[in-house]
């Protein structure tokens, strides 16, 4: 557990980092963003108000609070997290400039580790002893609306957001409004990250593909090819077998979505099937041929022989190493871990490309959802509003378009005194992110990069990137890579993807029994890929999975369905 | 005869050669770890260091002790080993006093000792421990990490064995003099306990030390965590390092850096234990049990 | 002798702030386990939450982790305190045997070291000297030609470390209680031995053994109230998801169950199943003690 929460962290960090930019999100580039949420159920707010002025509402989402109140939030430490001299977690440039322009002054009621959020947040919940706005998980969220701890937002929502923050809140058709629902009510801000965030793209040492003479494969055949030979023919020339073709972590994550794509198998998410009902990826029988053909490339040795012993942050210590040349893993990974195989080994050097085509030659990856958290304000808030409020006054920082976007890119984070201090994390009350920036960011820096001109990269944290790229500065490699190639690689799926179909809150039974249906899953997955056992296993673990609880959910989550 | 002589030299070089490797086992990782944090930031995460420090400095010390949250965490543990040390004690006492009566003249002393022992063989639990802590509003106060284990039940049965042990008759001298129940207690029994006391308050004043889990449960402000708790959760989130390189924190949570906590955390009680050793040898010995 | 009423209250007076501090932190929290029979929510509190009846304690034997946590935790515990009692007796027994007073001083001060450093301490320094990417202890296994053991990531070799790893932190402390034993040997016996010819051999099996019988035998049955423990600090700072399926125990599974998945309900009908098998155990191994050793605790 404590290795996916790792996980979970390491990927917070690096969301955070190349989040640094913040992209406009132009109004006229095609997103879903502009699509009516409300085409999702009945629950998500109106998205008319993206395109209707401030005026057309009643309540001023700006008004500043005189005399200014105090609103409680928790707040999070780590090795990441600095401040500037002089400043803290309980008073820095983030919490003066939210009460300087709304007049709400956010204190700690606690602070806790990055390591021990998920513990505290449940001991707060069960003894309901909350502060007014937290940060919470779907199964927290889920349990708060249950045991009735939480306010209504519906209409401090309708009343107060801003169209920047609705646009980031309902991108994509405003899917994480959907388990912060019941019965039309809205109990939670969704908290985006990145529409793409948990894609897999395929990323392969370049440098060895030259020294072997091979192409980077296009199908799953050539994937097979040239895994073995980075395994077998000694891609880093340095006489020892000590090279693996493919990386694996015992997550099973995008490493497994990489293969298991073009057999159309898709883990752990809920996809329409053949009728339109929703069924449950891992037990599919497209599962069992990309089983089979992981099970294939153990065997070859394409794959990490030790991956079933190794967390994601070991695997990703491995590619710094340059043990492995090809990794699955989403767009911003060229910061982690691809830039350490760099500093290790100064000529090496990655591309990303689409994961393999099956054998009907197309390529659909999975995508789940990009919302896995929500701000919530305990019943009993007296100023539930200054929850929209805040957000609000983010979104006019952080998005680009937004009012306060000069005062947060060039006065804040583009001063000397808190650059690279991250200041974004100190977002209050939590910070949320622009989910189609990226893609946007990566067209302009496409187009700057062909022809030589910085100018058309035109928002302001993207010209910072620009600049650390031209400039050879940290991380500008690995914003090359991630804005330009893995950003294009998104664009080539183009709207093909299997989404996450199951939006709700978790049902009863998942409640009470997937942590260990999703054990048993990882289990027999990880002893079919290494051999350990047959794969007709697969069958007895379909078996397995809806006695235990797994047809009790199917039925769940298709009621859920129905009412959409 | 001499040749059985001869075997008998055999066994015993044997034996002190065993005995020294496995007294070396036991020193051994913990010197490995100090020397590493001696070591130079580039030697130590090669893995190069073995027994002697490689590119010998103490930069990670430094690094560490200008740290305002080691100090805040080494201030809080030095506060609840004085604190908690000095309430155990006193407890200890007030409770194993009365409790070395015989029954017959003091009645209640079974129930008040069922009732001792009781809470060492059922617990309600952490959720229902934490739930009364919360509703005191001892969160976030040194008095959580204090209070809940105020009465060392074990040592206070220590205590009342070792007092039952003491001669009747220096009490019954006492009562022929007119001596109250309070001068007996502090001029007899205490004194004549001195080494028995200071054993098991030595035990608490370790326990104290060690204690990490309350810390990490009952702390909401990561300033006021103990220093094992710190160390802990430290160490729990050091995977995080390599994603972090923008950090400077991050010249805290390399290889030197973590053994210099590790080994800062421990100091105290690698400079104090040989001294306590003579103590917890005279009370394990006296109450024959395991801590 | 007179014991007055004034100093029986005097007695109780002395008694009360213990046993009001025992009453809050050790008695109230035990009618929290209601929480073990009840779906129960913090706004309505432990009255007025919807009770359940047994439906949890149910539901955990239909977990087959829960099984699987205490088969880990019996195996574990056993093994521990198998080579926690063989271990000390056969170093006191050595020990006893060196001659030179230095050397047997700093051996003791030597091996009991690691007893008084907290599994934190310890858990960092174990996780970094047994690391398989260049630890200490895989370097010397390389050069004799050893391959690396992945004791973080190998569920066999992680138990044995857990065991081997405790014991290396606790048999030092044991041993003393040994060597008390064995200076209360009457040396009369082996000077007795000695004149009738009997070899050091002979000697230890026939005196030194009989002699420390009773403490083996106390010390065995006394840890017998420990099979449903593990060793919850030792093993929290530990384990990672690569070997919980070997090394889970009750007490992490209720930490994970309480904590991580919030399932307080579970979590305390788990802990009040192990309270009171441990409550028997501990009971049964007093009065062990009692009938073959003679202790009594109190």
């Amino acid at each position: 557990m404590r290795g996916q929460k790792i996980r979970g962290m390491i990927m917070v960090v690096m969301a955070m980092l190349l989040v640094f930019a913040a992209a406009c999100s132009k109004k006229d580039n095609g997103q879903a963003s502009e699509s009516p949420a409300a085409q999702t159920g009945s629950a998500s707010p109106s998205a008319s108000a993206t395109n209707t002025e401030a005026e057309a509402q009643t309540e001023d989402p700006f008004g500043k609070y005189d005399p200014p109140i105090e609103v409680s939030v928790v707040g999070t430490t780590g090795t990441n997290v600095l401040f500037a001299d002089g400043e803290s977690i309980n008073d820095n440039i983030m919490t003066r400039t939210y009460k300087d322009i709304l007049g709400i002054q956010f204190v700690n009621k606690w602070v806790s580790d990055a390591s021990q959020t998920v513990e505290k947040m449940n001991l707060s919940i069960n003894t309901n002893n909350l502060p007014d706005i937290s940060k919470v998980d779907v199964n927290q969220l889920h349990r708060m609306i249950k045991q009735g701890q939480l306010a209504d937002l519906t209409e401090v929502y309708e009343k107060y957001a801003s169209p920047l923050l609705r646009k980031a809140m309902e991108y994509g058709g405003g899917e994480g409004f959907e388990a912060a629902s019941v019965d039309g009510k809205i109990y939670g801000m969704p908290v985006p990250v990145d529409y793409y965030e948990n894609v897999a793209i395929m990323y392969i040492r370049q440098d060895w593909l030259d020294k072997l003479k091979l192409q980077a494969p296009k199908t799953i055949d050539e994937l097979v090819t040239v895994a073995t030979a980075f395994a077998q023919q000694d891609p880093d020339g340095n006489n020892k077998a000590d090279t693996y073709g493919m990386a694996l972590d015992n997550t099973l994550g995008m490493g497994f979505d990489g293969v298991a794509a073009a057999y159309k198998g898709y883990r752990a998410i809920w996809i329409k099937d053949g009728e339109g009902k929703l069924a449950y990826g891992s037990v599919q029988p497209e599962m069992k041929a990309a089983l089979a053909k992981l099970q294939e490339l153990y065997k070859a040795k394409a794959i990490d022989p030790e991956f079933g012993a190794k967390d994601w942050g070991k695997t990703a210590d491995d590619i710094g190493a340059g043990k492995g040349g090809i990794y699955f893993g989403a767009f911003w990974q060229p910061l982690y871990p691809l830039s350490t195989t760099k500093t290790h080994t100064p000529n090496s050097d990655w591309k990303a490309y689409p994961i393999p085509a099956g054998v009907d030659g197309v390529v659909v990856p999975k995508r789940p959802t990009n919302v896995y958290n929500w701000m919530v304000a305990r019943k009993g808030m007296e100023n539930p509003e200054a929850l929209v409020k805040s957000m609000n006054l983010w979104a006019e920082m952080w998005i680009e378009g937004g009012k306060y976007n000069d005062l947060f890119y060039k006065e804040i984070q583009g001063s000397d005194k808190y650059k690279d201090k991250q200041v974004h994390q100190f977002a209050k009350p939590y910070f949320f992110d622009d989910p189609g920036k990226n893609m946007v960011i990566g067209k302009q820096f496409r187009a700057a990069m062909e022809k030589d001109d910085g100018s058309l990269v035109t928002h302001p944290d993207g010209k910072w990137k620009w600049d650390a790229y031209k400039n050879n500065e940290q991380n500008g490699w690995a914003f090359m890579k991630y804005l330009s190639e893995s950003e294009m690689v998104l664009e080539q799926y183009g709207e093909n993807y299997v989404p996450q179909s199951f939006l709700g809150a978790p049902t009863d039974t998942m409640v009470k029994r997937l942590a260990n249906l999703n054990k048993i899953e990882s289990e027999t997955f990880t002893k079919i890929i290494m051999g350990n056992a047959n794969i007709d296993e697969f069958d007895n673990f379909v078996k397995q999975w809806k006695q235990l609880g797994g047809d009790a959910i199917t039925e769940e989550v298709n009621a859920w369905a129905s009412t959409k | 005869m001499r040749i059985r002589l001869h075997r008998f030299q055999a066994f015993d070089i044997l034996n002190y050669i065993v005995l020294a490797a496995v007294s070396l086992l036991c020193l051994v990782p913990i010197w490995h770890i100090a020397m590493v944090s001696m070591s130079g930031e580039g030697p130590a995460n090669q893995y190069v260091v073995g027994l002697i420090p490689i590119e010998f400095n103490l930069s990670s010390y430094a690094n560490i002790l200008r740290l305002d949250k080691f100090w805040d965490a080494f201030g809080v543990s030095g506060l609840r080993v004085v604190l908690g040390g000095l309430l155990n004690f006193l407890l200890t006492v007030m409770m194993a006093y009365p409790l070395s009566k015989e029954s017959v003249y003091f009645k209640s002393r079974s129930v008040y000792i069922w009732a001792l022992v009781f809470t060492m063989l059922f617990s309600g639990g952490l959720i229902p421990s934490y739930m009364i802590i919360n509703e005191l509003h001892l969160i976030d106060t040194i008095w959580a990490l204090i209070v809940p284990g105020a009465v060392p039940v074990f040592n206070v049965i220590l205590m009342i064995n070792f007092m039952r042990q003491l001669p009747k008759e220096l009490e019954e001298a006492c009562l022929v003099d007119g001596a109250s129940q309070w001068s007996i207690m502090t001029r007899i029994y205490v004194p004549l306990s001195l080494p028995v006391i200071a054993t098991v308050t030595l035990f608490s004043v370790v326990g104290h030390w060690n204690s990490w889990f309350d810390g990490l449960i009952y702390m909401n402000q990561t300033e006021k965590y103990p220093l094992q708790t710190y160390l802990h959760v430290v160490l729990a989130s050091r995977n995080l390092v390599n994603a972090d390189q923008n950090s400077v924190m991050a010249s805290l949570t390399n290889r030197s850096a973590i053994s210099a906590q590790i080994i800062l955390a421990s100091l105290p009680i690698l400079i104090v234990y040989p001294f306590l050793q003579r103590f917890f040898i005279h009370g394990i010995v006296m109450g024959s049990v395991k801590e | 002798m007179k014991i007055t009423k004034k100093d029986r209250a005097f007695f109780h007076l002395l008694l009360a702030p213990g046993m009001l501090i025992l009453f809050v932190f050790a008695y109230l929290p035990m009618f929290g386990i209601v929480i073990a029979f009840q779906e129960f929510n913090p706004t309505q509190g432990f009255i007025r939450s919807e009770w359940v009846g047994l439906e949890h304690i149910r539901f955990l034997f239909e977990l087959p982790d829960t099984m699987q946590t205490v088969w880990n935790t019996v195996e574990i515990s056993l093994m521990k305190i198998v080579a926690g009692l063989l271990v000390p007796i056969v170093f006191a027994l050595l020990l006893n045997e060196a001659r030179i007073v230095w050397f047997k001083r700093t051996v003791q001060s030597l091996v009991y070291l690691p007893h008084f450093l907290s599994w934190v301490i310890l858990g960092g320094i174990l996780i970094d000297v047994l690391s398989i990417n260049g630890g200490a202890f895989n370097q010397v296994l390389a050069t004799l030609g050893i391959k690396p053991i992945f004791f973080f990531g190998d569920e066999a070799w992680f138990r044995v470390m857990l065991v081997v790893t405790d014991v290396w932190k606790e048999f030092g402390f044991s041993t003393i209680i040994y060597l008390a034993a064995l200076t209360g040997i009457n040396p009369a016996l082996y000077e007795a031995a000695s004149i009738d010819g009997a070899s050091r051999w002979q000697r230890v099996v026939y005196i030194t053994l009989p002699g420390i019988l009773p403490v083996v035998v106390l010390m065995s049955t006394l840890s017998l109230g420990n099979v449903l423990n593990g060793g919850f600090d030792q093993i929290f700072n530990l384990y990672n998801p690569m070997v919980i399926s070997s090394a889970d125990i009750i007490d992490t599974y209720i930490y994970r169950m309480g904590l991580i998945q919030a399932q307080y309900g579970l979590a305390t009908a788990i802990g009040l199943l192990k309270s009171l098998f441990g409550f028997a155990l501990i009971v049964t191994s007093y009065r062990l003690a009692y009938r073959y050793a003679n202790y009594r605790i109190f």
